[in-house]
């Protein structure tokens, strides 16, 4: 008998198995998995068919005993509600897996999950699926934590690409805990003034935080106030630090992160920042610390524009504006820190431009709040932006407010202009306080206000979805906060309003295609198989939150404080609240990478993107995602009977 | 006698043995029981004279294919080098680190079982296998075999004609075999297979004589057809 020779038969085996490799190496996590965990996969594997509409698992079935990959085709899950919801809750396409959760929670699926065209699936048995999780951590990381772990997986790519064009990677999550060295050097309230320097000096240290009894910082005296003090004639070095601290100095806790900190530092022009837990001072972090971290920019940044002694100065200060941004996605910050910062550095920028025009102005300018509408007032803004601003003003009589609007008027114009200057491009709505229908008394917006309630034209609706999204940036804020309790009044109780803006909310549709196709893009043209995030992705989100927002009296402006507001109230459900939030964030990223990506080109900005040029990943991220809009609006025409 | 010892006397007693544990093959049966799919590549196309060079098998049972329940050899020949290997791409150096026919063939019948066999073109790989076995294990092959070419036609409510195995793939929107081996053929078979079982439950065919009857009756129609 000759010898079995085995070697060419499983060569020829394994020939066979490299296509389902390859196959499954294209999608995570199988992509992240180690060969031999692969191999026991795939050896465990059944390939199964399933023709059209025919069930895979549902909840009858009883316990899941099997996870499933779609080879071919694809799966919809559909819930079969007593409620009068959509009934389609998701898809599922080639590459991905099913029921993770059912699964692992050892139950039925809540859902039937139906072959939404003729496909394959492989199916491996529980005993080999719990195998794989106890041994490929790259497996269970997938189950357990599922899309928010992709999730995770794509802002970390994203992130890292960015760090690879800047070249540094440290985290703007850092905690405060995590920074503070050493033990803080603390003083008490009767210290002389000439020991605590000698102390500061001792100890190095650029601020003395001066503590009570329980270890609380009732102030702070820092080398600024130094100064200060050493420059007043008379100083007396024998006096108690208690007459020269600063009193309540702004302080932190040990869970925040360093943008917090860094955040704070450019808000208050502050160098030092008390780290508080439970009421006791545990560290300080200044400006050095953070700037050894690579964000001090920031700070020094908001200083500068703040300062800023011409327009031109401005102009020049904006191009740091775009480097920092860049630097700061590099560091990993999230979407809505980021234009929350922007929104920061541009509210230093507009009112330093209010101030330089206001300095050249010759005769006395009546007191104004300068107003901001739209993604501004969000605190929303990203690099790309155009200026929707106002003036509110406050007059007894309508012949007061029309002789302050002919003072205002020249003023607003000139700030508008050098606005343009520094790259807050002219808006062509004509949406700017140089125009005389927005520079109104505060008894003319609030009639302005009412009347876009009480008359739902479209231009009305138009009109409500920008301006009802304000916020005063520069000047006082009493007749703002005024003028939003008004409006929330308003449109709290007149029902035919709020369904109408529900209505205007569900015109942009989420650019998804049918069950067998991922998206539905532009066909032809210049902007060919391409969508735009911000009008098809953000507003849908944005439209929703609004609505809901000004229909339960919440008074965000910003759209993820909107929804954890609604969250609050019980008026969206917890976990419907987190996909949304999470969604959107997405979105956002990747509409911020794209002009990230943009501004490195040298290109315009641009809000479209073209999926296919998408990973895989963040192809299904932003497919969820969008499909998250759909379901926002699903609810909306729910809630509104549209 | 003297030959017919002879040739008992080529066979040894462990191929002996292992033939003797061979179960009956299944005349009857379910549908959703154990299949095999077979696909053999040979040194051409006449069944009376060419030889078996290859074979690759995969079972589906109950609907589904397990990745791990496969068959595959490359039998030791000698073989003159001619046109065909452009098809099977068996040169002289793979065939010499093949297994011997009679270890091959044996080892694919215990595989195989008591399973009934599918094939595409099954005609061919019976008498081929049949040949062989008789030839070189004394053995009768008397398994079902389905021809996967007649099903699709029949499941798939389309004339009956001859197409080959990657114009159904491309009916039933399979994808295409880069290269012709037993096993890869036997596995892009298997998946045919899974779709038109799939059909056949639809049409009420359940059972393997079932199956077997209708195919029987569409080539009877197809018959005047065909002149």
């Amino acid at each position: 008998m000759s010898k079995l020779k085995p070697s060419i038969a499983r060569t020829a085996v394994e020939d066979n198995r490299q296509s389902i490799t390859h196959f499954l190496r294209q999608y995570p996590p199988f992509r992240q998995m180690e060969a031999a965990h692969l191999m026991y996969l795939i050896e465990h594997c059944v390939l199964r068919f399933y023709a059209k509409d025919d069930p895979i698992i549902q909840p009858e079935d009883g316990p899941i005993e099997h996870f499933y990959i779609v080879k071919q085709g694809s799966v919809v899950g559909v819930r079969d509600d007593k409620s009068a919801q959509p009934s389609q809750t998701f898809e599922i396409s080639q590459g991905e897996c099913f029921p993770i959760s059912a699964l692992l929670a050892e139950r039925p699926t809540r859902t039937v999950h139906l072959a939404a065209s003729d496909t394959f699936c492989l199916q491996l048995n529980k005993t080999a699926f719990v195998y794989l999780l106890n041994h490929c951590e790259v497996f269970r990381d997938f189950c357990v934590r599922g899309i928010s772990g992709l999730l995770d997986h794509a802002i970390h790519k994203i992130r890292q690409q960015a760090a690879a064009t800047v070249g540094t990677q440290h985290t703007l999550d850092t905690r405060l805990g995590d920074l503070l060295l050493r033990e803080p050097v603390t003083a008490v309230k009767e210290l002389p003034l000439y020991q605590a320097v000698r102390l500061m000096d001792q100890q190095q240290v650029g601020s003395l935080p001066i503590v009570n009894e329980q270890g609380y910082p009732i102030g702070i005296f820092t080398l600024r106030d130094l100064r200060a003090v050493i420059a007043s004639p008379n100083t007396d070095l024998n006096q108690p630090l208690a007459a020269v601290m600063t009193q309540q100095p702004h302080y932190l806790s040990s869970q925040h992160t360093a943008f917090d900190a860094t955040l704070a530092m450019a808000e208050h022009h502050i160098a030092h920042i008390c780290v508080v837990d439970n009421q006791r001072l545990v560290g300080m972090v200044s400006e050095r610390d953070l700037f050894a971290l690579q964000r001090m920019d920031l700070v020094h940044l908001a200083r500068a524009l703040r300062h800023a002694p011409t327009v031109a100065k401005l102009v020049q200060l904006r191009e740091d504006v775009k480097q920092l941004v860049e630097r700061m996605i590099a560091q990993g910050a999230s979407p809505e820190q980021l234009t929350h910062l922007i929104t920061l550095l541009n509210d230093h920028t507009v009112s330093r431009v209010i101030e330089l025009v206001l300095a050249t102005q010759a005769v006395n300018v009546p007191a104004f709040t300068w107003m901001v509408f739209g993604s501004e007032a969000r605190q929303e803004q990203t690099l790309y932006t155009d200026q929707d601003n106002g003036i509110l003003f406050t007059a007894d009589t309508p012949e007061e407010a029309e002789h302050k609007r002919q003072q205002l008027l020249p003023v607003a114009e000139a700030i508008n202009k050098a606005l343009d200057e520094c790259g807050f491009a002219w808006c062509v709505g004509n949406i700017m306080a140089s125009n005389p229908e927005l520079c109104l008394s505060e008894a003319e917006w609030r009639q302005r206000f009412a009347g876009l309630v009480r008359e739902s034209t479209p231009d009305n609706l138009l009109y409500s979805t920008i301006y009802f999204d304000f916020r005063g940036i520069w000047g006082p804020t009493e007749a703002v906060a005024r003028l939003r309790a008004g409006l929330l009044q308003q449109t709290q109780h007149i029902p035919a309003f709020q369904r109408a803006l529900a209505l205007n909310a569900l015109q942009h549709k989420p650019p998804l295609g049918g069950w067998f196709k991922d998206f539905s893009l532009v066909k032809k043209g210049e902007h060919k198989n391409t969508l735009d995030l911000k009008t098809e992705g953000l507003t849908p989100f944005v439209d929703g939150m609004r609505v809901l927002a000004l229909s339960h009296g919440v008074s965000a402006v910003n759209t993820l404080e909107r929804l954890r507001a609604l969250l609050a109230k019980g008026v969206i459900d917890k976990l419907d609240g987190e996909a949304y939030a999470e969604a959107y964030h997405f979105i956002q990223l990747l509409r911020m990478q794209g002009h990230h990506q943009q501004m490195r080109a040298g290109v315009p900005f641009s809000n479209r993107i073209a999926p296919h040029t998408l990973n895989h990943l963040d192809r299904r991220i932003l497919r969820e995602s969008l499909r998250q809009a759909q379901r926002l609006q699903a609810s909306l025409s729910f809630r509104y009977k549209l | 006698m003297k030959w017919f010892f002879k040739r008992r006397a080529t066979l040894n007693a462990a191929i002996s043995r292992r033939l003797a544990q061979l179960p009956t093959a299944l005349s009857e049966m379910e549908l959703s029981e154990r299949l095999v799919v077979v696909d053999v590549e040979a040194t051409g196309l006449n069944t009376r004279k060419d030889n078996i060079l290859a074979i690759g098998a995969v079972a589906v049972e109950r609907g589904g294919m397990a990745l791990n329940d496969t068959f595959y050899c490359v039998l030791n020949r000698e073989h003159p080098v001619n046109d065909t290997v452009l098809i099977h791409r068996l040169g002289p150096e793979t065939l010499a680190q093949g297994v011997s026919v009679e270890e091959g063939l044996l080892a694919f019948l215990e595989f195989v079982g008591a399973a009934p066999l599918f094939a595409f073109h099954a005609p061919f790989d019976e008498q081929l296998l049949l040949r062989e076995c008789k030839q070189h294990l004394h053995h009768r092959l008397n398994h079902v075999f389905v021809d996967v070419a007649q099903m699709a036609p029949l499941l798939m409510q389309q004339p009956l004609v001859d197409a080959t195995l990657d114009h159904w793939l491309g009916v039933l929107n399979l994808p295409m075999l880069a290269r012709h081996n037993a096993l890869e053929d036997a596995y892009a078979t298997a998946k045919m297979l899974l779709i038109l079982l799939r059909q056949a439950q639809t049409a009420g065919i359940t059972e393997l004589q079932q199956l077997k009857t209708a195919l029987k009756r569409q080539l009877q129609h197809a018959q005047p057809a065909m002149f």
